[in-house]
């Protein structure tokens, strides 16, 4: 990553400091200076006059090429320099005296001061040639900043740029024209270098790759082999600097016109079209030897743009042109070389960069080209019918824009159709790809088959090596799918998982910088990820929770992936976390509706088990009622057998806990009475039993239990163990509370019991009333307790059977509640002294 | 990434701002003039500046403003003083020894000192001075014109051309150094590249008298009396009191064998403001100059004797007495001029080979008189040989004068192809002035067949 880094910014410096020198000429250029419309050259010492700008001061005061400007402005000019400094001196609109020799007489000749212009048009297009030149290569170093490829194609870039804005430039009139002239001349001599450089490499050294193997298998020529890749490039770009030195030193000659020269010497010329034509070959190499379909299809673009955009300018070179017609024929057709550049990269993704136009620009585009046909077809029109206006009739300007407004939508289209087809094939295709897998994905109910189809597919569409897929599980994040050399495991890191959620999208490892530098716990990841060949990471959420990461490699190649790329990656991770969430809720789904099931049978089971009919003995009547706050509860009643084999006992409970655990608890307490009550029927001995057994369990829950059983002479036998107490109504309507017993104490609670037994004698028609908390505390929708009051109330006020008290407690909680959830298993057991009763059992909540 | 390019983009911002700076504040003490006056260094600038254009009595008045400014402006006094009237010459010397070189820049020291040397008959002294300051400072043109001034002054016209050359280079503009190239060039004949001088002196200083003074003496050289008279009458124009233009008058007058206007042109000058000394100085050789433009030998002679400084060193006042029968009389003017030759008269080598030529002339004219044509064609010829067209003494015009007794010599001694050829060479520098010498020369030639028939 470092070295890589360090040569984009030293390229992205050298850009900047070629676009700062390019943009001080051109803005020097604009700058509104007096001119006198002369560019000049300088020769033995003598300033003249190359080029008289048509319209000019000069060429209204006879100035001609060849003329010596001996002096302007009352001042002797030495050199170009001074003369800009004499000419700035002076204001647009002046007439400033020149003395001049002209055909060897010496004259003064006034010349009027212009504002300056950019020459006759050749400046601006160089400009615009070197600028596009330059922004190409800016492109396609900053998508690709480690091929050495892309490095070089901006090296020519900026290079041409130099050459183009600053060694073209024509006016001589500027204190900076010695710095850009210079730079420019540099980068003349630089250029053919690069360009040689440019097109062995370029887009894959293939052809050195041949040459290389060859070189190795003949053996004998290692020595030479060694020499040309230890010294190869120094030598490239230093023979030129050379050459140009030692023409300096030998004081050779300048090329006649070296203002629009590759170089100033011919020496220098000569090396450039050699190395030109050596490059042209290699190009033609690559485009042979490439193993890509594209990527020769692509070269031969580049090629083709080569051939024929710096031939003509050698050839002209070559046959020392004069410089007007050098620009039209070797300065003009440079241009194919950037679009060949640009085409061979849109078309065919040369370099493996994938370019995304947007629409809107293409539209754009088509809509400024189709009005542009349109006011040219007008002008062309207007110039043709100009001499004869009288015949046009004077609807015609109305006729025309209505034609005109008819016809440019469908022509629009009809250009619009095929540039489209042209430019976004290939990125229709992807995006099928995309929406395709997308489909696929979101038809998938299967965690795992979204898994795998992810992972299986993000390869192929991306051209990655690999892609990794980690769920959440727990607390940890597992490898779900992917190569087994990355981690099985992974930590969830919430610093990194904030960072991927607030990103929301797919991110490269290199930008994890920010997170890395705060965490070193994602230091150690990223290091740990980089090395297992991961480039970028996304995550996977949906808006209910965060599903898990997705890891991706780089491309084939080791070329890293373009955003656009990672963008279609970020829409697929989306559907593929919509189908996963929607998997995984279909799952929990799934499971809620078994376990819905098993209660509504737990349910029946629980219901099942109590007693279709309670009986204690005869002239007692019982009746009871059990209502579950959920499908199952905790509370439950039961008959066993009496202690004294005369009569029935009736036991009600009350687990601790609800639900599940509650019914099963509900279950153990009521199998464990059972199974006790026959080897003992006692009530002290069945509570210490069951408190034993359940205690033993060990789960830490207990049993409220309340037994009622009578005894030979007629009385109440009871227990209370962790109940509320029994309530009496006496045959005057009173309710009493019956004594509770000492130990109390809820069974199982704790590991020793001591439980005694109470006896209550009960008059005829007096009523016992036994209840779970789950009664009196009820709660309305102010959260006030039903309490023991309005319970002694409702029992006062029932009637005389214990149907009766039942319906009525159970009527008065639920006016109490009004409707509002319960919250507790409600439990009502009536026994009242005066016969036998079949008793409603459990009731829905 | 980013803080890189940063850093880059600063770095450069950095080195504009500080080179910016540099180039926009600084300042050279060492070469500046010391004083504490904006205003008198401006008045001083203006001096300098008239000096240039050789407007003395402009440069005085802005020396004198200078110093009322700043009493203490050491260049301003010493430039007051060297244009003075009024000071004697120990007067002079003296305050330039009195000058305190404490806290002056580099350059006033160094022009000081030198001066200092030459005044102690030191100039080698003043010339090293020079050289070491121009090592540290080689395009002060202040110092370097002087110089190229210590070369001319010298009379070493080859190292003076130089060094001018040398100069312009540096400051184009530097008028003065094109003028006197111009001369340099003129005096060896060299007329276009003086023509060219000149022009670019004038393209400069259009307002200025004395790039027409300079192109109106080439064109009197040249035989353009219409171009001088139209040159002179611009000088003129822009300065009328410019005593070079008023003497150059006069001799284009005389040229021209107006006589009287010649004579008003002499009174114009006497009569001009600052041009007294000037004058003075030309009045003989123009009253001389006058009587011998129309064959008056005798007068000539007279003009002559009122002036016995100046007319040792005049050959027509030596041909005049030829003719006028006064042998006696050339011969003490022959002895005197070669006495002063042997005697230790302070010569530059130029002005020595002027005064052998005036010698050889001499020599030529007496033996034309005797009749010995040939020998005296060869006097003639050697006497061309060290004459220049310009330089000490009235020198282009004693050049022609002495071709034309050449060509006189010639015709007498029976060399007419020759004589055509030597008409035709003169006659390609100038092509009237053969008329106006002949009478002169062939009056000296009769005179010998007059001597001849006699006997």
């Amino acid at each position: 990553m470092r070295p890589r880094l360090q040569t984009t910014s030293l390229l992205i410096a050298f850009g900047l400091l070629a676009l700062g020198v390019a943009g001080l000429s051109i803005g020097d250029m604009l700058l509104p200076r007096p001119y006198d419309g002369v560019v000049l050259v300088e020769t033995s010492d003598r300033l003249v006059v190359r080029e008289v700008i048509p319209g000019s001061g000069a060429e209204q005061a006879g100035l001609v090429p060849g003329d010596v400007i001996l002096g302007m402005a009352r001042e002797l000019v030495k050199d170009k320099r001074h003369a800009a400094a004499v000419l700035n001196q002076r204001f647009i609109g002046e007439e400033v005296p020149y003395w001049i020799e002209s055909g060897g007489e010496r004259q003064e000749v006034p010349v009027r001061l212009d504002r300056r212009r950019v020459a006759d048009g050749s400046y601006l297009y160089a400009c615009i040639l070197g600028l596009s030149f330059f922004f190409i290569g800016l492109f396609v170093l900053v998508r690709q900043p480690g091929l050495r490829a892309s490095q070089v194609f901006f090296v020519v870039c900026g290079l041409s740029l130099l050459v183009l804005v600053c060694r073209f430039r024509p006016v001589s009139y500027s204190g900076i024209d010695a710095l850009v002239l210079r730079l420019g001349s540099l980068a003349a001599i630089m250029l053919p270098a690069a360009l040689l450089h440019l097109y062995l490499v370029f887009p894959h050294p293939a052809w050195l790759e041949a040459v290389d193997a060859r070189w190795q298998a003949a053996g004998s020529l290692g020595w030479l082999r060694a020499i040309i890749k230890r010294l190869g490039w120094p030598l490239l770009y230093g023979l030129p600097l050379v050459v140009a030195a030692i023409s300096t030193m030998l004081d050779l000659p300048m090329a006649a016109g070296a203002d629009l020269t590759l170089s100033r010497w011919p020496p220098n010329d000569w090396l450039a079209i050699g190395f030109i034509g050596l490059g042209i070959g290699a190009l033609a190499g690559n485009a042979r030897l490439l193993e890509s379909r594209a990527q020769r299809r692509g070269t031969m673009v580049v090629l083709l743009g080569s051939i024929f955009g710096l031939i003509p300018l050698l050839v002209g070179l070559g046959l020392g042109l004069e410089r007007r017609m050098l620009f039209w024929v070797g300065i003009v057709p440079l241009v194919l070389v950037p679009l060949s550049f640009t085409y061979a990269i849109v078309r065919f993704q040369l370099l493996n960069i994938r370019i995304i136009l947007r629409r809107s620009l293409l539209y754009t585009s088509t809509t400024v080209v189709v009005t542009g046909a349109y006011a040219g077809a007008i002008a062309l029109f207007s110039s043709l019918m100009s001499e004869r206006n009288e015949t046009l009739s004077r609807y015609f300007p109305f006729i025309l824009a209505l034609t005109i407004v008819l016809l440019f939508e469908p022509l629009r289209r009809r250009l619009q159709d095929p540039i489209d087809r042209f430019f976004f094939a290939e990125q229709a295709r992807l995006r099928q790809a995309a929406m395709d897998l997308g489909e696929a994905l979101t038809a998938k109910v299967d965690p795992q088959a979204v898994v795998q189809e992810l992972v299986e597919a993000l390869p192929r569409l991306a051209s990655i090596r690999f892609a990794a897929l980690y769920l959440l599980r727990g607390d940890r994040l597992q490898r779900a799918a992917g190569p087994s050399h990355l981690p099985q495991e992974l930590p969830v890191l919430p610093k990194l998982q904030r960072f991927l959620e607030s990103h929301r999208g797919v991110t490269r490892l290199e930008h994890l910088g920010m997170v890395e530098a705060r965490a070193p716990e994602i230091a150690k990841l990223v290091r740990q990820l980089e090395s297992a060949g991961v480039e970028a990471i996304g995550d996977l959420a949906s808006r209910r929770r965060w599903l898990g990461i997705v890891m991706l490699s780089a491309k084939e190649g080791e070329l890293p992936l373009e955003p656009e790329e990672l963008i279609l990656v970020q829409g697929l991770l989306h559907q593929a976390s919509l189908a996963l969430e929607t998997g995984l809720l279909l799952e929990e789904r799934t499971e809620r509706i078994e376990l819905e099931r098993e209660l509504q049978i737990a349910a029946r089971i629980q219901a099942d088990l109590h007693p279709g009919a309670l009986h204690m003995a005869e002239g007692w009547t019982v009746a009871a009622i059990c209502r579950p706050a959920r499908d199952i509860g905790g509370d439950f009643f039961t008959q066993l057998s009496g202690p004294d084999g005369s009569a029935n006992a009736v036991v009600f409970g009350d687990v601790s806990g609800k639900s599940v655990s509650g019914a099963l608890m509900m279950m153990a307490a009521h199998e464990a009475l059972h199974a006790l009550a026959m080897a003992d029927p006692s009530p002290e001995r069945l509570f210490d039993l069951a408190n034993r057994r359940l205690y033993q369990l060990g789960r830490r829950q207990f049993v409220a239990l309340s037994y009622l059983s009578t005894n030979g002479n007629g009385n109440l036998c009871y227990l209370v163990a962790g109940q509320p107490p029994l309530m009496l109504r006496r045959l005057d309507g009173s309710v009493i509370e019956l004594p509770l017993p000492g130990h109390r104490i809820p069974v199982g609670a704790l590991p020793v019991s001591n439980y005694q037994s109470l006896e209550a004698p009960i008059a005829q028609g007096e009523m016992i009333l036994g209840y779970s908390d789950g009664v009196t505390e009820a709660t309305d929708p102010a959260g006030e307790f039903f309490g023991n009051e309005r319970l002694a109330t409702a029992l006062a006020s029932a009637g005389t059977h214990p149907d009766d008290v039942v319906r009525t407690i159970r009527e008065a909680v639920d006016a109490f509640t009004a409707g509002g959830p319960q919250y507790d298993d409600l439990t009502l057991i009536a026994v009242g002294r005066d016969g036998t009763t079949q008793v409603s059992h459990q009731e829905s909540p | 990434m980013k803080r890189l390019l940063f850093f880059v983009v600063m770095l450069i911002v950095l080195a504009v701002v500080a080179v910016a700076s540099f180039s926009m504040f600084r300042s050279d003490p060492e070469t500046a003039w010391t004083t504490d006056s904006r205003h008198a260094r401006e008045a001083f600038d203006m001096a300098l500046d008239a000096l240039m254009k050789r407007y003395h009595n402009d440069a005085v008045e802005h020396l004198d403003r200078a110093l009322e400014l700043d009493p203490s402006f050491a260049m301003a006094r010493l430039y007051r003083d060297w244009m003075s009237a009024d000071l004697t010459g120990e007067e002079k010397r003296a305050n330039l020894m009195a000058l305190d070189l404490t806290d002056l820049s580099d350059r006033e020291v160094v022009l000081i000192s030198a001066w200092r040397a030459y005044l102690e008959g030191e100039p080698q002294r003043a010339r090293t001075l020079y050289d070491d300051y121009l090592a540290v400072h080689p395009d002060d043109p202040h110092v370097r014109f002087f110089v190229c001034e210590h070369d001319w002054n010298g009379l070493d016209w080859k190292a003076a051309e130089r060094c001018y050359e040398d100069l312009i280079a540096r400051h184009p503009n530097w008028i003065d150094a094109q003028n006197r190239l111009g001369y340099l060039a003129l005096a060896e004949g060299r007329f276009q590249v003086a023509e060219d001088r000149f022009e670019a002196y004038r393209f400069v200083a259009p307002d200025q008298a004395n790039p027409y003074d300079s192109l109106a003496e080439l064109a009197m050289v040249r035989g353009q009396l219409d171009r001088a008279d139209e040159l002179l009458a611009q000088s003129l124009r822009l300065k009328p009191n410019f005593c070079d233009s008023l003497n150059r008058l006069i001799h284009l007058r005389t040229y021209q064998r107006r006589q009287d206007e010649a004579r008003e042109a002499m009174r114009r000058m006497a009569a001009a403001e600052g041009c007294t000394d000037a004058y003075n100085a030309v009045r003989c050789v123009s009253e001389v100059r006058l009587h011998y433009a129309v064959d008056d030998w005798q007068g000539t002679w007279e003009a002559g004797e009122a002036c016995p400084e100046e007319r040792i060193w005049n050959a027509t006042v030596h041909r005049a007495a030829l003719l006028t029968g006064r042998m006696e009389e050339a011969a003490a003017i022959e002895q005197a001029v070669r006495d002063g030759l042997e005697e230790g008269v302070a010569m530059s080598p130029t002005m020595r080979q002027s005064v052998e030529a005036l010698l050889l002339s001499f020599d030529g004219s007496r033996l034309l008189a005797a009749g010995r044509a040939a020998e005296a064609a060869q006097r003639f010829a050697d006497a061309d040989g060290l004459n220049r067209y310009w330089g000490w003494g009235q020198a282009w015009t004693f050049k022609h004068y002495n071709q034309v007794d050449r060509i006189v010599a010639l015709e007498y001694a029976g060399a007419s192809e020759a004589a055509a050829a030597a008409t035709a060479t003169l006659a390609e520098v100038n092509p009237i002035v053969r008329d106006f010498y002949l009478p002169g020369a062939r009056a000296l030639a009769e005179l010998a067949l007059t001597n001849l028939g006699d006997d």
